[in-house]
């Protein structure tokens, strides 16, 4: 059996596909290569595709699967890497001519769990350079455009990830999120991306941005998907400093629990007033909350600090580590980063080491003040973003600070915080809602994104990037 | 955002040429010429983490060491 070649389909179906054999582990990796072949030269989701390794790799899974020997509810799907994880024997090279022969001799903790899982990785997917510098056109490869119009940015910096998903060139995807990079390029797409907790995935092995800010987490195509692969990467990983040894809870079964008698909070001043949304990403978002009332949630607000407080905070220590991290690079061969990532590394040479522990004094308090106003509820909800995706062309070095987003005060917390899709703009250009929970409860936020899913039908629409209108794709499989 | 008052918006090339000296960066003319308009960026965001704290306002990554096995609570 072959599959629609514009449906996409998740995890959770293509597990009840492949064990009930109505399609086997080779056959699922060409459906998604055949999207390769037919959307990669508009959308420019990869760096490096391993395309006969996969194939290699199905043909093992698919006689494991014979032989009544499933590794995990990830056996035998194809994924994607965004290329700053590092992959044993295969070129890594964070989208940058600084690491464009780097091969590393290890795999990162996430990809040797993947891979354990009997995942089948596809390749390694664009990023913005070293997770900061994009969208650029100054690097050895172009960058991701997104699949529901090419001429827009599908966000950054998990760019190839969200494009990969949503295409369904690759049925779940690796990101990471410093600043925003997993839910960005998820809400910008139009897929489900999960920024856990810090802490609870391994960053060893993940070409660093910012130490204390990175997040690892997966993107998929539905929240379900989300907590399936989280449930094969999370753990304490003792080679990670910031490991949190935290019991793993079952994500799967907490998906049921829905969000009737949730307490919901609204931080309405973030996207009202400190960097107000467009009016369409507005009324997409009190319709989203509208179904979430519907579903037994009670919201109320809260009021926190300004919205550039929790991004100025990020920003000093986001730039001042990844400054430290590419200092000696920077001052021995710039020529070789593109201009984004220069621009935006260097500006951290500015700030001083008492400028840095000003921002983890700030970040204390701030931690401290969310999880005040979050101790009489479950959920924090706002939008991801204040807009849809912008053009790629034409942006500026420094747009984050200037029209900032709402999705950096949870780097700052360290919370874990879902976008899953909430409607499209006019143009047909994807919207994202954000659902940010207590610490390590990543099944509340994966339960609520769950029950909104459920009970929309944003994911009967489907991308299809050589036709660039939001309704022509075929529904979901 | 909370501003610093001392903490100018804007800098004059002497100024940029002592932040690149101690930096110890030897950027081209039009790196040179991108960070010095970036610097509005820089002051702002400094600007707005540096604020009178108090003694007990210690940073977020102050770390704790593992107890050994027995000795936990």
């Amino acid at each position: 059996m072959t599959l629609p070649d514009t449906a996409v389909p998740t995890i959770a179906q293509a597990r009840r596909m492949l064990s009930g054999r109505e399609i086997s582990v080779p056959e699922l990796v060409e459906a998604c290569l055949s999207r390769v072949a037919a959307y990669e030269d508009t959308v420019h989701a990869f760096v490096t595709r391993t395309i006969e390794t996969a194939r290699a790799e199905a043909r093992t899974l698919q006689a494991e699967l014979d032989a009544g020997r499933p590794r995990s509810p990830l056996h035998g799907i194809p994924i994607g890497l965004k290329d700053i994880y590092d992959t044993q024997g295969v070129l890594t090279t964070a989208h940058s001519k600084v690491l464009e022969d780097n091969i590393p001799a290890e795999d990162a903790t996430t990809v040797t769990r993947l891979r354990q899982a009997g995942t089948v990785s596809l390749g390694k997917l664009s990023t913005w350079e070293f997770a900061i510098g994009g969208p650029s056109f100054d690097l050895p490869w172009p960058p991701a455009t997104n699949p529901w119009n090419s001429d827009h940015d599908p966000g950054g910096s998990s760019s190839g990830t969200g494009a990969a998903v949503a295409t369904g060139m690759v049925i779940a995807g690796m990101g990471t999120d410093t600043g925003g990079s997993i839910r960005i390029p998820a809400a910008r797409c139009g897929i489900a991306g999960l920024k856990p907790t810090y802490g609870r995935v391994s960053r060893r092995g993940v070409i660093p941005l910012a130490w204390s800010l990175d997040h690892a987490g997966p993107m998929c195509w539905t929240t379900e998907d989300c907590a399936l692969m989280l449930q094969e990467i999370a753990g304490h990983d003792p080679l990670d400093p910031a490991s949190a040894r935290a019991a793993v809870p079952d994500y799967t079964t907490a998906l049921a629990q829905g969000i009737r008698g949730k307490r919901i909070v609204v931080p309405r001043h973030f996207f009202e007033t400190d960097s107000p949304a467009d009016a369409d990403c507005l009324a997409a978002f009190e319709e989203a909350l509208g179904v979430l009332r519907s579903l037994g949630a009670t919201v109320t607000g809260i009021r926190l600090s300004p919205l550039q407080d929790y991004v100025a905070c990020q920003t000093v220590i986001s730039r001042s580590e990844s400054y430290t991290g590419h200092e000696i690079n920077l001052k021995t061969r710039p020529g070789d980063y593109g201009r984004f990532a220069r621009e935006r590394i260097t500006l951290g040479a500015f700030y001083t080491a008492a400028d840095y522990l000003q921002a983890q004094r700030r970040r204390r308090e701030l931690s401290a003040e969310f999880a005040r106003a979050m101790s009489g509820a479950d959920l924090c909800v706002l939008p991801t973003l204040p807009g849809g995706a912008p053009p790629m062309r034409g942006q500026s070095t420094h747009a984050m600070l200037e029209r900032p987003l709402y999705v950096q005060p949870f780097n700052v917390t360290g919370s874990p915080a879902l976008s899953v899709c909430n409607g499209f703009s006019p143009a047909g250009l994807p919207f994202g809602l954000q659902i940010v929970g207590h610490p390590f409860d990543e099944a509340g936020v994966l339960a609520a994104g769950h029950a909104y899913e459920q009970a929309t039908a944003w994911r009967a629409r489907h991308a299809n990037p050589l036709h660039p209108s939001p309704w022509a794709a075929a529904p979901a499989v | 955002m909370t501003t610093d008052p001392n903490m100018t918006a804007t800098l004059s090339d002497s100024e940029v040429d002592t932040l690149i000296r101690r930096s110890g960066l030897s950027p081209d003319a039009e790196l040179r010429s991108a960070l010095h308009a970036s610097w509005t960026h820089a002051a702002q965001v400094t600007s707005a983490v540096r604020k009178p704290r108090p003694h007990s306002a210690e940073p977020a990554h102050v770390f704790a060491l593992p107890v050994p096995p027995g000795q936990q609570l």
